[in-house]
């Protein structure tokens, strides 16, 4: 609505409002009133198509209503960087001096306000600094870098300009927040890899079996836990990670069959036994980039020292398995806290651990 | 027609809770959305509000009911408030467990945990209705699952007290209340509320001063046991905490407390941390001891426990948890018990909370060797 009331207003007062340096014919004007009346049937392509035929849109001598007219064309038909061209053309030609005295003091960094710009030129800033953020924030053709540099500068002076003014279109005030807001999300989809360590407790529950030289298999249980020290590398952005993490852990066993019913007794503590751990894991970060969730598949080298009489065997007392299990990581800057619970193949119950990380 | 709803208030009731991670949502101080300055019972205008708005699902919500009118619906029995000086509420939570599951002795059965109503009249000047509060809950409560419980009535006044505030800074509180201690986590069953008698039975008559400022909030509490109970077995003594705001989303507190009755004499002491990060996420940690003396039988023994819980916020109103205990019985002896439960929080809709979570017991010790139990509990939640 605002858009079309200050169209109109240009419109209207464009001849009235400033010099223009080429007369306007009779039939340009006509030619003007048809393309108008194309804009508000929505024929944006048909009204830039009687101004191309009235006007010369790559002179700067061209009527401000003309021009003003095109860029909003071209807005309407998402075609910025010719939206863009018509405003920088309007400023530059048909209000260079006011222009040229507004960014001066704006750039020597004492710019409070300026009374005297007319609202035209205010409405032309606006509008190329609109046209500037969306040609930023186009998807399909990165910038060059400088490029980029020099065309959010240019928004965000048009930006600083206005709001130092009582110019009433405050749609304006969006343009640095968009432009701000797709900085985030570019860097928060930016993939980047960084290196970790780790400090974790662990336990898990083996279960190995005892062949007898008299005869009889009988089925022992063991509980160990243990530090599990290691890092490991991860690929991530703020939504999703992938890393490849390992720890090694020394860990002391209490293992035995507690069956009342085993005709056979066996028990022994303080096993010594340790653990490689390493493997993949797969995590969403859902709400913040600070706390994710998703699955760990470990791979595991398990070797215990159990002991067994004369001629008994234990069988699995080294094993190499994998496992699933569920992860939930949360980091503060460069300090974390990681979880894990789940299954490792030939592993009876479950398998946790809870840890520390420190990411370089 | 009020008055008979406002006797069924009275003569129903279980607790309102808001909970310790919600520091994950920017909320360090229970007093936000809690009467009780160290959480738990009724909740404030503002803390019905949040729950209505900030933490449940949007789910099965339409459009049209936007957050300024779930706010404002947020009363009791989904109504806006119809003066400012009454606050009724009701509140119940069941649960059912299944114990033991895979094994010949396992066997499922649905609890009644709590069924409250409570009434809170807020008798300050009109400026501040808050100033001074009389805050009461009464309700049913299942009969203790062990032990040989003096005290057994299926129905108990949870709380009572009045308060006081007497700046913004101070306020005094008197009456029966749970005693201050560590961080409230809902789960009455964890070590760090059983090990330390701060469980859902185990509120005290006593004296509460509060002190708070952005910073710190502190607590001092005297304490003479629950008058309802046998005076012999009251346990009688002090509880102090305080917290302090390192960082908006990160808090640590530490607590005391001490008491002592003709059986027993304990003192417990913990440090504990709230952290939050980002939005919804959070971690909750605690460490603590029991020393305890129970002259009677000659025993003198100190454990240890620690607790962690995690919350993954997955989508609004979605919690994934973790909540992992470690309990040293004695620290004279090696055996120990370890718990691993990861769980799913959800809030569906205004007043609703489901929980289902599944628990990992595990005994480590060098004497024998013990098969893991699991046990799965599902939780209704429910508070108008």
């Amino acid at each position: 609505m605002v858009l079309r009331l200050s169209l109109i207003l240009c419109l209207f007062f464009s001849g009235l409002s400033y010099a223009a340096p080429l007369r306007i014919s009779k039939s340009e004007k006509r030619l003007f009133e048809t393309a108008k009346a194309a804009y508000k049937r929505g024929n944006y392509e048909d009204a830039l198509e009687v101004l191309t035929r009235a006007f010369n849109l790559n002179d700067g001598r061209t009527p401000s209503g003309a021009l003003f007219l095109a860029g909003y064309s071209f807005e309407k038909l998402g075609r910025w960087k010719e939206a863009e061209k018509m405003y920088t053309s309007l400023i530059l030609n048909h209000y260079k001096a006011k222009n040229h005295a507004i960014i001066a003091a704006y750039k020597s960094g004492d710019y409070e306000g300026d009374e005297d710009i007319p609202e035209k030129l205010l409405e032309a800033y606006h509008r190329r600094a609109e046209a500037l953020a969306q040609i930023i924030l186009a998807d399909d053709r990165p910038l060059r870098p400088n490029l980029y540099e020099l065309l959010k500068k240019n928004s965000f002076m048009y930006v600083a300009i206005l709001e130092e003014s009582d110019y009433e279109d405050d749609s304006y005030e969006t343009i640095t927040e968009r432009i701000e807001k797709r900085e985030q999300h570019l860097k928060a989809v930016k993939y980047r890899t960084s290196w970790f360590v780790q400090s974790s407790y662990v336990s898990w529950r083996d279960e190995v079996k005892l062949i007898r030289s008299s005869g009889g298999e009988y089925t022992l249980k063991s509980t160990g836990e243990g530090t599990c020290l290691g890092g490991g590398w991860r690929y991530e952005n703020d939504y999703w990670e992938t890393n490849i993490s390992g720890c090694y852990a020394l860990t002391n066993q209490t293992i035995g069959n507690d069956d009342p019913n085993d005709p056979f007794t066996y028990f022994q503590k303080d096993v010594s036994s340790s653990a490689l751990f390493f493997g993949p894991s797969f995590l969403w970060k859902p709400a913040s980039k600070q706390a994710s969730i998703g699955l760990h598949i470990p791979f595991v080298i398990r070797q215990a020292e159990y002991e067994a009489a004369e001629g008994d065997i234990i069988e699995d007392a080294d094993i190499f398995t994998y496992g699933l299990l569920l992860q939930a990581d949360w980091r503060f800057e460069k300090w974390g806290i990681t979880t894990k619970f789940g299954k490792v193949q030939r592993f009876s119950s479950s398998i946790w651990s809870l840890g520390a990380l420190y990411t370089f | 027609m009020m008055r008979l709803i406002l006797f069924i208030i009275i003569l129903l009731s279980p607790r309102l809770e808001a909970y310790p991670n919600f520091i994950g949502y920017g909320y360090t101080s229970c007093l936000t959305c809690h009467y009780n300055p160290f959480g738990n019972g009724p909740l404030t205008d503002y803390g019905r509000a949040v729950a209505a708005t900030s933490i449940v699902s949007d789910t099965f919500y339409s459009k049209e009911n936007t957050l300024d009118k779930r706010g404002k619906k947020s009363g009791f029995m989904y109504t806006e408030a119809f003066n400012d000086w009454i606050r009724p509420s009701m509140d119940y939570r069941g649960l059912n467990l299944k114990k033991n599951i895979g094994e010949d002795s396992s066997e499922s059965e649905f609890i009644h945990m709590d069924a409250n109503a409570s009434v809170v009249l807020r008798l300050g000047p009109s400026d501040n209705r808050d100033k001074f509060i009389v805050s009461a809950t009464f309700g049913y409560a299942p009969e203790p699952r062990s032990g040989t419980p003096e005290y057994t009535d299926s129905y108990r006044s949870r709380e009572h007290y009045i308060g006081y505030r007497i700046n913004t800074s101070w306020g005094i509180y008197a009456g029966l209340m749970d005693k201050i201690y560590g961080i409230r986590i809902p789960d009455h069953v964890a070590f760090s509320r059983v090990t330390t008698s701060n469980t859902m039975n185990d509120q005290s008559h006593g004296l509460l001063v509060h002190y708070t400022t952005p910073d710190w909030d502190i607590g001092l509490q005297a304490f003479v046991g629950n008058m309802a109970e046998e005076a012999e077995v009251r346990q009688k003594g002090f509880a102090a905490t305080a917290e302090y705001t390192w960082t908006p989303q990160f808090r640590p507190g530490a607590s005391l407390q001490m008491s002592e009755s003709d059986f027993k004499k304990t003192t417990a002491y913990a440090l504990h941390g709230r952290l939050g990060f980002g939005k919804g996420n959070s971690v909750l940690g605690e460490i603590g001891q029991v020393a305890e003396d129970l002259p009677l039988r000659g025993v003198i023994s100190t454990n240890r426990y620690w607790l962690v819980q995690t919350h993954v916020l997955a989508k609004k109103g979605l919690f994934l948890l973790n909540t992992i205990e470690y309990l040293k019985p004695n620290l004279d002896e090696e055996a120990k018990r370890l718990r691993w439960g990861p769980g799913i929080q959800w809030f569906p809709y205004q007043s609703i909370e489901l929980r289902t979570d599944l628990t990992n017991t595990r005994v480590h010790s060098d004497s024998s060797v013990a098969d893991d139990s699991w046990d799965l509990s599902t939780q209704v939640h429910l508070w108008f």
